[in-house]
């Protein structure tokens, strides 16, 4: 049997290499084909038979009750593969199930070959036309004049025949039925068609002569090709942007869980764990406050992680990174308060040297002063 | 009916292997009409001494394959522990010999498991045994025919 499509490998028999015919299985699990088995084991002689698989030995005595059909899902399974007609060299085109494929011949196949309905003819006949009487005779066929027997006539006129005209039902013109396929196809003028911009917006429809006349002046049309390319490239540049935006979304859920995670006890620097330090200092009671205040955020950033966004795998390595986190911390801190001394050095610094300034200035004001005041008071002595 | 079988199977087998020929080998039928034997050209494997040679084999399937092992032999001679020095070159051991061979194993099993010979000697189970005296004792002797053989009857470069 022909099988329609590829079928699994777990339905192969190992030794014919054909999906399963009547599959036995045996005391070792191992399952081939009945004939396969059969053929297999008459190779082999004495009491026991060695299975073809695994070489386990299987005692020829209660034989019977060690070897067993497979379970039905694997029959039904086999029974579904789809199957071509064996007759499809005669022009049969069913696919039918293998289980049912039997009947098919037996009952139903067109091309199944029966006896001849009458009784002193021995030759054989297909089942559609068995129910004519007898048709082993010689005749002519009426248009090309060829002789052959009258139950070939019928696949003659039908297919083969190139005298037998028949009207092509768009353009009435006349043809050999063989012919017909490849002039429905390419050539009669008369059959609907529509423009080939008609995915791109051109409403035009006609028949294929017309729908030619058109293509040539229509836009659309024209632009087809470049169209579809363009289209296709489109469609592409779709695809590999939906990827590229799904890695992006992965990488910014990463990155702002990491975020959270290094900055949570640090709410000045984000304003989203800030906000959430919020939550959780109304979730502590209220009388703690004060000193409470400062082991919030170390808190929340427990809770971040007990509550699971991404975070660590362990609370040791948790606890590591916020380690490291807090140690960051205080080198900012440490380099800030550096920076702020410096700055109120250098402030005082020069405010002392302003200051010094002016109680010079004060200092020559006084001496011009008690100048003035001496050289007055010498006046009035000398008076 | 069991002939049919088997000539079925043969013959999906070798469809397989032409169709994806295992590296370093090439399999076609010795006679067109005749499936039961087949001629392989197998590269003498990369880094071993045989390198660069073209070994033809035959590999003859029994009427009652899959059910008695297929055999294999060398038609090009070679230095090896596992083939027969004569003018048949024979190999035979593993799965090829009859206790051992199953019948589900396929036959391009069989060119791998050659292949891999040719790659590691099978000295334990050598059907000459000088040869594989020499291979277990000294290695760079034994190479060294090898090489020379490969050279003078597989027309290696």
């Amino acid at each position: 049997l022909e099988y329609v499509s590829p079928v699994d490998s777990n339905l192969i028999c190992a030794i014919c290499q054909c999906p399963f015919n009547q599959p036995m299985q045996l005391v070792c699990d191992h399952t081939f084909c009945n004939d396969c088995l059969k053929q297999c084991f008459k190779n082999q002689e004495g009491t026991t038979r060695i299975c073809p698989a695994c070489r386990g030995p299987i005692e020829i005595l209660n034989f019977k009750s060690k070897t067993r059909k497979s379970p039905r899902y694997v029959i039904q399974m086999l029974d579904d593969l789809l199957v071509r007609c064996p007759n499809s060299k005669a022009g049969c085109e069913s696919h039918v199930k293998r289980g049912e494929i039997e009947d098919h011949v037996d009952k139903y196949c067109d091309y199944s070959v029966l006896e001849c309905s009458d009784d002193e003819c021995t030759q054989g006949i297909w089942r559609k036309y068995s129910e004519q009487g007898c048709l082993h005779f010689m005749t002519m066929c009426e248009d090309c004049g060829e002789s052959m027997m009258q139950k070939d006539i019928f696949e003659h006129q039908e297919k083969t025949c190139l005298k037998r005209f028949i009207r092509c039902q768009h353009c009435s013109d006349e043809l050999a039925k063989p012919h017909l396929k490849q002039h429905l196809a390419s050539i009669c003028p008369m059959v609907p068609a529509r423009c080939t911009g008609q995915p791109f917006g051109c409403p035009f429809e006609g028949t294929r002569a017309t729908v030619n006349a058109h293509v040539i002046s229509c836009v659309i049309a024209t632009m087809a090709p470049y169209l579809s390319t363009q289209k296709a490239a489109f469609e592409e540049q779709d695809k590999a942007n939906k990827v590229l935006q799904r890695k992006l979304d992965l990488f910014e859920g990463g990155l702002t869980a990491m975020q959270n995670i290094l900055y949570s006890d640090n709410p000045p620097t984000a304003a989203s764990s800030a906000s959430r330090a919020a939550e959780t200092s109304i979730d502590t009671p209220m009388t703690e406050t004060g000193a409470m205040a400062v082991d919030i955020p170390n808190r929340h950033s427990q809770q971040g992680m007990s509550t699971g966004t991404p975070p660590f795998d362990t609370p040791i390595s948790h606890l590591l990174s916020l380690h490291e986190s807090l140690r960051e911390e205080l080198s900012r801190l440490e380099n800030t308060i550096a920076e702020l001394d410096s700055r109120t050095t250098v402030m005082i610094l020069n405010e002392g040297q302003r200051s010094k300034d002016e109680m010079t200035h004060a200092n020559a004001a006084i001496n011009s002063m008690r100048m003035q005041l001496h050289w007055l008071m010498s006046t009035r002595l000398q008076q | 009916m069991a002939t049919a079988g088997a000539n079925k199977r043969i013959a999906k087998e070798l469809n397989e292997i032409t169709r994806e020929p295992p590296s370093g080998m090439k399999v076609r039928l010795v006679d067109e009409s005749n499936v039961h034997k087949w001629e392989i050209i197998m590269d003498g494997p990369a880094s071993s001494p045989y390198e660069g040679g073209h070994f033809k084999l035959l590999l003859t399937l029994p009427i009652e394959y899959p059910f008695k092992p297929p055999i294999l032999s060398f038609q090009t001679k070679i230095y090896h522990p596992n083939v027969s020095n004569d003018d048949k070159g024979s190999m035979c051991l593993g799965m090829l010999r009859s206790d051992e061979w199953k019948p589900p194993n396929k036959i391009l099993a069989v060119l791998n498991m050659a292949r891999n010979l040719l790659v590691e000697p099978n000295a334990e189970d050598a059907i000459e045994t000088s040869i594989a005296e020499q291979y277990r004792g000294d290695r760079k002797a034994f190479e060294k025919t090898a090489k020379e053989w490969t050279k003078k009857y597989a027309n290696a470069k």
